[in-house]
């Protein structure tokens, strides 16, 4: 059964809508969690302190004649550029460790899904830099065409080297390992753990920087300036990753319900004292760790489904694999550990406009959160893209949140092949589903698909590429 | 909808997921321990150079490869202070005679009495004329070598008259370094040596200047 997509579905609570939608808490009486705190962090700032950085560095470089090097020949630019490449991995390397402590004033502004990225990017460039760094440093090294010597000198004999060398290779095994092509092959976990050696490999560079390196051996203030960095980031990564971890292990949460809402998918609900000193908006995420003999050591993230409230945080899962099966399947009771929330795609971004939602199975989950705590000026439509009728979760309680908001929910069910549109989210259909789509501010959430195919006729539909709004994939 | 992995819905074990990080953890810490083996020599070069002052305490890292006379007495002075000076004073004076560390006293003499040294070193070409090479940077600073050559391209005697020093670990690693490479330099009658292991980048530095030397001496670029 599938209803098109410029006809509203103005749904009887019946035969599609899915069974023991337990908790409708669509009242106004609940006590909602005070919303995640702004940052006043502003894009020129970040600007500035990228500036400030990269001379820095450079500077470091130049001031230890890394220029001047360039006129002394082959071994002279190859050693120009293996202090360079050096430095520029070291330095990349340490803000893409920044991001992964998820500083608050940074996630606040730009969502973890983008600080992910960044770290991403500079990993890569991390890794291409390191790359280049032991060439040249071969380069270098090597006299009259002997690399085996070289080769022996840069893996041992010197000291702090052999650490070096092996930390570099752990480098490019957490690099290649990331690349997409192999993750796909890796289950997330397996990933995960090899993603932490590059801990050690960090580690294991570090004495030969300090040691080796003629940019900061020599030169007292540089080596402090640089030991002081990587303190800062240090200690950046204890209390912002492991800190964060610890504290959600020793204040959970425990499961209040877990509710089947569609064949595959439940709702659970959290509770807890803890909520009484937490933040939180509709839209968030929060990463869940089951406390159990086989839970304990990851970590996945799930998108709250409802407004935060003290009276618990509801999650609707969908079973894709052991973690989410696992937590669709705890006693009552269980410890959670919650790691968040996070995300900046939160009510605000409405900012007193309408908003379109584009949502696809159980990507629904932020919309309906967000739906509930919108303002009537915001006239919400939901674009609600599944599979199958039964997958249509919280189907009633987004009629009704949106009927009371002047919105209404359009669904568009059934394989893609079956749809009375060819490309539903084409420019076209869009406008003449949603004929103000211009003007409103766009929320997406789902499958990486449904994400860019949305993106696109969106954009053509003529909406603003800065009124787009939806998480980065960042696995 | 992606399948992902094999149906095969065997309870997940940390230890399944762990395991290849683990491996890798352990083989990384095993390539570390076989590889470091840094170069101890290093301290040898600033033993010889120093006076009995300080010898005391450095004596103690060649005794074992200078003599077993040496060794026996590290011991000793831990314990007694007063012992010291007596105990390293023989410990420093062995240590040159350790076949490493060669040219202790002729390091000292070479440079300063050019004609003699040719005299005794080189026995064939009487007429050694004196040229500094092309200052040759490295990562740690400048290398200068100044040689004595003679119109065939004879080397009657090699020294590096500049070498890094803007840091303690240079000066060390070349106080022991340039005189065996004036050595071998000599003995070489060129500049196919072995360096000396710990300063790659010194020796490689002092044979491409002393390389330029003989070059230009052989092409006739430079008038005797
Ligand atoms: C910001 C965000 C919000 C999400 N919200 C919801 C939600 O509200 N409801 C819901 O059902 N699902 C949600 N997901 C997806 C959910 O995290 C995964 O389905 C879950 O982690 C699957 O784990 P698994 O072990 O059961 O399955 P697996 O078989 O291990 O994995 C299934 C898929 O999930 C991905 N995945 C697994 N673990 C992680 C992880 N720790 N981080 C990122 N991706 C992972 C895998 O790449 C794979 O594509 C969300 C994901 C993100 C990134
Ligand atoms: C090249 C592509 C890379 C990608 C796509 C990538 C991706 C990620 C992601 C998604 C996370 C977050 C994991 C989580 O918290 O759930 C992460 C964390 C991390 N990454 Fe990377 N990364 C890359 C390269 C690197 C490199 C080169 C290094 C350093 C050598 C590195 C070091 C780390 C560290 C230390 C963490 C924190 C792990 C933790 O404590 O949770 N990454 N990375």
């Amino acid at each position: 059964m599938s209803s098109r997509l410029d006809a509203p579905t103005v749904s009887p609570s019946g035969a599609s809508s899915p069974r023991g939608a337990a908790h409708q808490s669509t009242a106004t009486s609940r006590r909602l969690l005070p919303p995640a705190r702004r940052s006043r962090v502003l894009d020129s700032d970040i600007v500035w302190a990228i500036g400030a950085y990269v001379a820095l560095v450079v500077g470091i470089w130049s001031m230890h004649g890394g220029l001047t090097r360039f006129t002394e020949g082959t071994t002279g630019i190859a050693t120009a550029i293996t202090q360079l490449t050096g430095l520029g991995a070291s330095a990349a390397g340490l803000v893409g460790l920044l991001f992964t402590a998820r500083p608050a004033v940074l996630e606040r502004r730009y969502g973890l899904d983008r600080l992910f990225n960044w770290h991403r990017v500079l990993g890569e460039a991390m890794a291409i830099l390191v790359g280049v760094h032991v060439a040249a440093a071969l380069v270098e090294w090597q006299v009259d065409g002997d690399w085996g010597a070289a080769i022996a000198e840069l893996t041992g004999r010197e000291p702090y080297m052999a650490g070096a060398t092996i930390g570099a290779l752990l480098i490019g095994v957490v690099t290649v390992t990331s690349l997409r092509s192999m993750r796909n092959r890796l289950s997330y976990e397996t990933w995960y753990f090899l993603h932490l050696t590059a801990y050690l490999g960090f580690a294991l560079s570090f004495g030969h920087q300090i040691v080796t390196g003629a940019d900061l051996a020599d030169d007292a203030i540089a080596r402090w300036i640089w030991v002081g960095l990587h303190g800062v980031v240090a200690v950046a990564l204890v209390w912002g990753r492991w800190g964060r971890v610890v504290r959600s292990v020793v204040r959970p949460l425990r499961v209040h319900s877990i509710d089947q809402v569609a064949p595959g998918i439940v709702t659970l609900r959290l509770t807890g004292r803890r909520l009484h000193s937490m933040r939180g908006s509709a839209g968030q995420f929060c990463f869940l760790r089951a406390l159990t003999a086989d839970g304990w050591w990851r970590s996945n993230p799930f998108s709250l489904s409802e407004a935060p409230g003290e009276d618990g945080l509801r999650f609707t899962i969908k079973d894709r694999g052991d973690a989410s099966q696992l937590l669709a399947s705890l006693p009552i009771g269980t410890k959670v550990a919650v790691d968040g929330p996070y995300g900046v795609c939160t009510p605000e971004i409405a900012d007193g406009r309408k908003v379109l939602f584009v949502v696809g199975g159980v990507g629904i989950a932020p919309a309906r959160a967000m739906l509930e705590v919108l303002p009537p000026s915001a006239e919400p439509v939901v674009l609600y893209r599944a599979h199958s009728a039964a997958e249509l979760v919280h189907h009633d309680e987004l009629v009704e949140l949106a009927a009371r908001r002047n919105g209404r929910v359009l669904t568009l069910v059934g394989p893609s092949a079956s749809l009375a549109v060819r490309d539903p989210f084409s420019a076209h259909t869009l406008r003449q589903a949603v004929p103000d789509v211009a003007e409103r501010v766009a929320v997406l959430c789902g499958p990486d698909r449904l994400l860019s195919a949305a993106r696109t006729g969106l954009r053509h539909a003529g909406v603003d590429s800065g009124d787009l709004h939806f998480e980065h994939s960042w696995w | 909808m992606t399948p992902h992995r094999p149906p095969t819905r065997s309870r997940p074990s940390l230890a399944r997921r762990a395991l290849p990080a683990l491996a890798l953890t352990s083989a990384s810490g095993f390539l570390v321990s076989v590889l470091d083996r840094p170069s101890t020599i290093v301290d040898a070069g600033s033993e010889t150079s120093s006076d009995t002052g300080d010898t005391g305490v450095v004596s103690i890292t060649p005794t074992s490869t200078a003599s077993t006379a040496a060794a026996t007495t590290v011991p000793t002075q831990d314990t007694t202070p007063a012992a010291t000076a007596a105990t390293a004073a023989p410990a420093a004076t062995a240590a040159p005679a350790a076949p490493e560390t060669v040219p202790a006293t002729v390091a000292t003499t070479v440079p300063e009495t050019v004609p003699a040294t040719v005299a005794t070193t080189v026995p064939a070409t009487p007429t050694c004329t004196t040229y500094n090479g092309p200052t040759v940077s490295t990562k740690w600073g400048p290398v200068q070598v100044q040689a004595s050559v003679a119109v065939d391209g004879t080397i009657c005697w090699s020294d590096a008259i500049v070498t890094p020093d803007s840091k303690n670990k240079s000066v060390q690693i070349n106080d022991r370094a340039v005189p065996v490479l004036n050595d071998r330099a000599v003995a070489a009658q060129g500049t196919a040596f072995d360096g000396v292991s710990g300063a790659t980048i010194t020796a490689n530095a002092y044979k491409q200047s002393l390389q330029a030397i003989i070059d230009a001496v052989v092409s006739g670029q430079v008038a005797g």
